[in-house]
């Protein structure tokens, strides 16, 4: 008869860091009950430690609930999030009759240029099987100084992210697996206003 | 995925709390904050952010939502307005910090004094993100059904900000100090048949 790790034993190993006898760690490594139960008890330490650090103290409860009275006397404070640049889209391969079929070879291949104030987003839309994989270039006027990395997601049209990736230092992106679909997309970046298209066709 | 669910049904659904907000009413604007603090600092917390920082991305997320109330079209959807709002201001405050940390490693000469930062693993996705919600609402429900006892000494032992030691336990709770360890694994067993039984303990 097979007999497993105690309920006591893994309860010690998880929640108190004590380390098991030799037998019961031999029979944890090859037991997939145990490694389980034993999963299962470092999710449930993971959730407690969450609960507790999560719990918003008397403080930052006062403060969130003062802001509503705030907002509503000044209704135009810092909207750091709420100040979105659009980007409305300036140059498209598929409209320049010359560019079918050039570079990257292909018509389904295609690019395009959106513009916002002192940003622009160039992208590459190329077919990966019936996913397309989408390149893209952040690109931040010289004297607008350095804004990189940030965070470009696709949003459904419910505004809720379906990919999500950062760009490097240089503002250069790639998103692997993209359903062919109409998307609306936000950057987020970190010391200017966030960036938002608001209608991303990816054919 | 964890169906998510308010604690108490008989509570005003969110729609009517929204509703009410964009009727000036601060008393629903309250309870907004109330029910879903919990919800956005989770986010932070899941990235490891400290705990002030915490408090930062809880004040920039509910000035965006007192701001953009009318904006929210579905609020029954409003938790994942409010995750993925809190995921973008959290990775903005990460990417500062590691702006900053890179700014005194290139100023310090030496080794020493290094700030310690936390371990931040791969960014949870808003799915993920939710997932944790829904899990800590299943966890709020579970210790509510617990009995009083190990209720009471679970929160001391896991929940409390202060986490007190053995001996201000032993003296709160009227228990051997020998006793607590005993008696806390026989309560947390109780919790895990309770979360099972809810739905929630299965990994993978």
């Amino acid at each position: 008869m097979t007999v497993h790790v105690s309920p006591d034993e893994l309860l010690s190993l998880v929640f108190d860091a004590t380390d098991l006898s030799a037998a019961a760690a031999h029979h944890l490594e090859t037991c997939a009950h145990c490694r389980q139960q034993e999963a299962e008890l470092r999710l449930l330490a993971t959730d407690l430690t969450i609960a507790r650090l999560s719990e918003p103290g008397p403080a930052a409860l006062a403060r969130y609930q003062a802001l509503f009275a705030q907002v509503q006397q000044q209704p135009a404070p810092l909207q750091r999030l709420a100040n979105r640049l659009r980007a409305v889209l300036t140059w498209d391969s598929r409209q320049q009759p010359l560019l079918q079929g050039v570079r990257s070879g292909g018509a389904a291949v295609y690019r395009q240029l959106y513009a916002a104030e002192d940003v622009e987003l160039e992208l590459m839309v190329e077919p990966a099987g019936s996913l397309r994989r989408v390149e893209g270039d952040l690109i931040v006027e010289m004297d607008a100084g350095v804004d990189a990395p940030a965070l470009v997601e696709l949003l459904d049209s419910h505004g809720e992210p379906v990919y999500s990736v950062e760009t490097d230092a240089d503002g250069i992106f790639r998103i692997e697996g993209v359903q062919p679909g109409r998307y609306q997309a936000m950057i987020t970046r970190v010391h200017a206003a966030p960036i938002e298209v608001t209608t991303l066709e990816i054919v | 995925m964890i169906q998510l669910r308010p604690s108490h049904q008989d509570e005003p659904s969110t729609t009517n709390l929204v509703h009410r907000c964009l009727q000036g009413d601060a008393n629903a604007w309250g309870q907004l904050v109330a029910r879903y603090a919990r919800l956005v600092h989770a986010v932070p917390v899941r990235h490891g952010l400290a705990p002030h920082e915490v408090d930062d991305v809880g004040q920039e997320v509910f000035l965006a939502l007192a701001q953009n109330l009318h904006t929210i079209d579905d609020p029954e959807r409003l938790p994942g307005w409010l995750v993925t709002t809190a995921r973008r201001v959290t990775w903005r405050v990460i990417q500062r910090r590691r702006h900053e940390e890179s700014l005194d490693q290139f100023a310090d000469s030496g080794e020493e004094e290094r700030r310690t930062t936390l371990p931040v693993a791969r960014m949870p996705t808003p799915e993920d993100l939710l997932v944790t919600w829904g899990r800590q609402e299943v966890l709020t429900q579970g210790m509510a059904r617990l009995q009083p006892r190990c209720r009471e000494l679970l929160t001391r032992l896991f929940l409390d900000h202060d986490e007190p030691s053995y001996d201000e336990i032993s003296a709160a709770l009227g228990l051997p100090k020998g006793s607590i360890g005993p008696t806390r694994n026989r309560c947390l067993q109780q919790l895990r048949t309770i979360l099972e039984g809810l739905g929630v303990g299965a990994v993978g």
